[in-house]
């Protein structure tokens, strides 16, 4: 921490991993603030004190993602461990600071039921984003993003249902829910569709959130739940989040003989990312769109190998076997609003690029609706000049 | 895909289908289950094809077959017809007492079961894609690493392993479906005593195991290393 020009200096660093940040060197100056105020001119001169930003959803303790404001290269960055009470208090905004702070915490939910959702963990950690294991419908409550990760979609579909069938349950009473589950595993047993019940029942909890608008990224089996429509589905079908306006084929190539890796195209992917134009997909069972609707943005396709065009043909599938038939190349990789959705495995690979592309996608959403944390309901403006700050951080 | 998940023996396509309908997310075809294959007689082999068949159009989550240790012929059998995973499994009768298959030869990938970290390098290098614990298979008796009680699967999970093995014990207990759920649970929520504590309940009699200690029950473990 340094002065200039009498002006106190200081620095807080995004605090998702202890490992990342013990000396790091800040070049970027990230600008957020509220979307009717402009950023304050104080932090683009270069004896500026900076805006901290975190917005607290959490209940628990959790270390505060805070965007670095300094157009300083020669500032070093320390580690801040904390949660949000005691980061406001220590930077000085306690209960007579007249400071709202503005903030945003990027934390990345998982859904955790079942697949490659460690895998997405370790992609999350290795970029400095927090990342939550998803089991429970209240958790959604405090992610600002999900990933619906890898695995097998029937085997995620059972375990969705179980917990979200009696939701609005489980903040009433656990001993209810106990017996209520019991009831349902008794009706459940023995039908052939076991926990498929009428229609709205199922996912409750991952469609509202997917409403909210928030990003989801859906991988393989992630995305068949975003999409609207599946087929190639067995007996007694299966239940989707929806959101995604496209039809989506399960296990389109085949099984996991037929599974594979190539070299995909990415363009968009690449202008905004960075990075080489092709992408190594791994495909294992996975599932192909074979149509879009008209707001989806198309990121990536590939060609349909012999063998899975073989295969097609030998099955009498009726009308959609006519579908099939005409494709030469199939869609693996689309976005729609804040929704994203790849058949293949970026989380199997040491490419992030489409996990900083999904992640970026949160934070233009963040942008346009920013939470505030106000500590006294006074405007920033006001308290500018009288913060004295004296930041006792751990080193 | 079958991280975190709960992997199946079945014997016919009904216990497939129930296996699929408890959140299995893949089964392991057999002829006998290994309880069935300790009490019983006869060399214990591969499942026939007409099983497996049966069985991959039963469900739609993957399919997996055992061959006997070093029968490369079985397996070559088995990737025809088209399974997802081979389990070179020491509960069938081995084929060879020496060496295993060369796993590098088949696309198909291939699981194997290991008792150390040295077992499971010398199958890794021979290609399996897969390693499980060996664990001796039916006898319930989680200090030889099978999980097989839902919460023998948690503390499976809670040690690290990416994911569980389940044979004799859910088709040779008083209520399979409920006790097949349950170690789904188990699995998804290793680490939530609550959720654990509710689905140990009300699920009728477990598979009774057998004690290692009887001199006359073999221990499949060693019959490779």
């Amino acid at each position: 921490m340094s002065s200039k020009g009498g002006q106190e200096r200081f620095l807080a660093l995004p605090m998702t991993t202890r490992s990342c940040f013990s000396d790091r060197r800040i070049h970027d100056a990230h600008v957020t603030g509220p979307a009717e105020s402009p950023p304050s001119p104080s932090i683009t001169s270069s004896a500026s004190s900076f805006v901290v930003s975190c917005s607290c959803f959490v209940k628990e303790r959790a270390f505060p993602f805070i965007d670095v404001l300094s157009d300083d290269p020669a500032m070093t960055a320390r580690p801040f461990y904390g949660n949000i009470p005691e980061m406001l208090r220590v930077l000085g905004y306690n209960n007579t600071s007249s400071t709202s702070l503005i903030a945003v915490m990027t934390t990345v939910g998982v859904l955790a039921l079942q697949g490659s959702f460690n895998e997405h963990m370790a992609a999350l950690r290795r970029i400095g984003v927090k990342g939550v294991e998803i089991r429970k419908a209240e958790q959604l409550q405090a992610v600002d993003a999900l990933i619906i990760p890898g695995g097998e979609s029937t085997t995620m579909a059972k375990l969705a249902h179980c917990h979200n069938l009696v939701r609005p349950l489980l903040s009433v009473d656990y001993h209810l829910f106990c017996i209520m589950v019991a009831i349902v595993l008794e009706i459940g047993l023995g039908e052939s569709d076991g926990f498929e019940l009428s229609d709205g029942l199922g996912f409750p909890a991952l469609r509202e959130f997917v409403s909210t608008g928030k990003p989801v990224w859906g991988t393989c089996a992630g995305l068949i739940f975003l999409a609207n429509k599946a087929i190639g589905q067995k007996s007694g079908g299966q239940e989707l989040i929806g959101g995604l306006d496209c039809i989506v084929n399960r296990n389109f190539f085949g099984s996991q003989l037929q599974s594979f890796e190539t070299e995909l195209s990415v363009p968009k992917l690449a202008e905004e990312e960075g990075g080489p134009n092709g992408f190594r997909g791994v495909f294992i069972r996975a599932p192909a769109i074979l149509e879009v609707g008209p707001d989806v943005e198309i990121l990536a396709d590939c060609p349909v190998p012999l063998e899975t065009k073989k295969s097609i043909m030998s099955v009498d599938n009726g009308q959609e076997e006519e579908m099939l038939v005409s494709c030469e190349r199939v869609i693996v990789a689309v976005r729609q609003g804040n929704l994203l959705g790849t058949a293949f495995h970026p989380e199997l690979t040491s490419d992030l690029r489409w996990h900083s592309f999904f992640l970026k996608m949160k934070k233009d959403s963040s942008d346009r609706s920013l939470q505030c944390v106000p500590t006294s309901g006074t405007d920033l403006e006001d308290s500018r000049g009288k913060r004295h700050f004296n930041l006792p951080i751990y080193e | 895909m079958l991280r975190s998940g709960v992997i199946m023996d079945v014997v016919d396509a009904e216990q497939a289908r129930l296996a699929e309908e408890a959140g299995a997310c893949a089964v392991m075809a057999v002829e006998r289950v290994p309880a069935d294959i300790r009490s019983g007689s006869g060399v214990a082999r591969m499942p026939v094809p007409t099983l497996l068949k049966d069985i991959k159009r039963a469900v739609t989550v993957p399919v997996m077959a055992k061959v006997r240790i070093g029968h490369f012929v079985e397996a070559q059998i088995l990737e025809a017809v088209g399974v997802d995973y081979v389990d070179e499994s020491e509960v069938l009768a081995p084929a060879d007492h020496r060496h295993h298959i060369n796993k590098h030869n088949f696309r198909v990938p291939f699981v194997c079961g290991c008792g150390g970290l040295g077992e499971a390098l010398r199958r890794i290098r021979e290609g399996a894609a897969m390693i499980r614990t060996k664990g001796e298979a039916c006898t319930g008796d989680v200090v030889e690493a099978v999980g097989q009680v839902r919460a023998d699967a948690a503390l499976m999970m809670q040690l690290g392993c990416d994911g569980v093995f389940v044979g004799s014990g859910i088709f040779k207990s008083a209520d399979p479906a409920r006790r097949a759920r349950a170690i789904v649970q188990a699995v998804t929520h290793y680490s939530d005593p609550e959720i654990l504590a509710e689905v140990s309940c009300g699920l009728g009699e477990a598979m009774t195991g057998i004690s290692l200690s009887d001199a006359k029950v073999e221990r499949f473990a060693s019959r490779s290393e």
